[in-house]
């Protein structure tokens, strides 16, 4: 029999990362260099709660930011309304309770005028009747740009009528860092540009590749951050299109 | 970067890959693997005690303890995606296949053992000796052979429970 140290050996030595795998020290550089002067986490909260609380007296003081934020939130309270009214056509599966509840978590998505790469303007809203898978990505995330030839390969098969895929980019620098890297990827779908605020506009998109399933009246029915499998996209993609 | 008595950038470049490389035992996706790898050197940044002759060893702590947190992570992500309904993904060609299930299966049972015990290993694995090891762990050099062998015993455990058998 084995000995118990060479089998646990073993067993460990099948993790090995292969050989010819090779970590870019120089990209991972830059990256770190562009992370190190955001804000600490400590500091992002407390700014966050400032807002917030500044935010709240202004509408509860104040007649015209009051009258925006209701203008803001009816929509929802009659969706809300409209949908327990019509109790026969929920869907009680537990894909679509967690949608529904996970849409309630979140704000609207907005529906801010963006300017793509090519200088023309759209809007979110301009998509309504299609499904959106909208990416939030960077030039400087390196799992980011494993996830590009996929969502290319999506938008080809599944666009057209049908579906878009939105990629909406984080990087600090804005255009001037995603131009140079548009010039030299030919992608095929719509490129914009935001920043962490807009983003927490959606729920926040805390960690990135972040990306969000929007279905044809524009809400919210998948959201996820971090690293996610090929498989997992298209089968949720195919789900809301048929 | 400033150029301390610690020169960091320095460091990041001969360590880097050997950080990126732990993790990547740890955590399937390369890619995730590097951006982890980063995040353990903003910590370090931000962490000024822990820049001097000390900070390899804290690399490879922070840097194992990072993996074997997103692999717990992604565990219990699972379990919930599973239970609503998502992740049920059908299983490609990579899955069915006999190595990739044995890592899976590796990296389970190192989310479910005593922490301490997952981080001795996969440092091990990685080449360190007892004495890096002891280092990096903050343990007592002279008992280190203990907790390696034990956290083996433990692994061995939680892997016959899990699927039966040894092999």
């Amino acid at each position: 029999m084995e000995p118990k140290n060479d089998w646990v050996d073993r067993q460990l030595a099948k993790l090995n990362p292969d050989s010819e795998w090779q970590p870019q020290v120089a990209s991972a550089l830059t990256r770190f260099e562009g992370r190190r002067v955001k804000p600490s986490f400590i500091g992002a909260w407390q700014g966050s709660l400032s807002l917030a609380a500044a935010a709240a007296i202004c509408i509860i003081a104040f007649p015209a930011p009051r009258a925006f934020a209701q203008r803001i939130i009816s929509p929802y309270v009659e969706s809300g309304t409209a949908l327990l009214l019509s109790a026969g056509d929920i869907d009680f599966s537990p894909n679509h309770i967690f949608a529904t509840f996970h849409h309630w978590l979140n704000l609207a998505p907005p529906d801010d005028v963006l300017t793509d790469s090519s200088g023309a303007r759209f809007r979110l809203s301009d998509y309504n009747g299609k499904v959106v898978l909208l990416s939030f990505w960077s030039t400087q995330c390196a799992a980011c740009l494993k996830e590009i030839p996929w969502f290319m390969e999506f938008q080809s098969t599944y666009g057209k009528d049908k579906f878009a895929v939105i990629g909406i980019s984080l990087d600090q620098g804005g255009w001037k860092a995603v131009r140079p890297f548009l010039a030299t990827h030919n992608l095929n779908y719509r490129i914009g540009v935001g920043d962490d605020v807009w983003a927490s506009q959606f729920g926040g998109a805390d960690r990135i590749p972040a990306a969000m399933l929007l279905n044809r009246k524009g809400l919210i029915v998948a959201k996820h951050s971090g690293v996610h499998e090929k498989a997992d996209y298209e089968r949720k993609i195919r789900e809301a299109v048929n | 970067m400033n150029a301390d008595a610690f020169d960091f950038e320095a460091t990041f470049r001969a360590q880097y890959d050997r950080i990126a490389r732990v993790i990547a035992r740890v955590v399937k996706d390369r890619a995730r693997a590097e951006e982890l790898a980063v995040e353990v050197f903003l910590k370090l940044w931000n962490n000024p005690g822990a820049q001097g002759e000390q900070a390899e060893g804290w690399l490879y702590r922070t840097a194992v303890r990072k993996g074997l947190d997103e692999l717990r992570h992604r565990t219990r992500r699972a379990r919930y995606e599973q239970m609503l309904g998502f992740g049920r993904r059908v299983p490609t060609p990579e899955d069915v296949r006999s190595a990739a299930e044995e890592q899976e299966r590796v990296r389970m049972v190192l989310s479910a053992i005593d922490k301490r015990d997952a981080e001795l290993l996969v440092l091990r694995s990685h080449g360190l000796s007892y004495r890096e090891l002891a280092a990096a762990m903050e343990l007592n050099p002279a008992s280190i052979g203990t907790f390696v062998s034990r956290a083996q015993n433990d692994f061995r455990k939680e892997y016959v429970k899990r699927y039966g058998t040894e092999e």
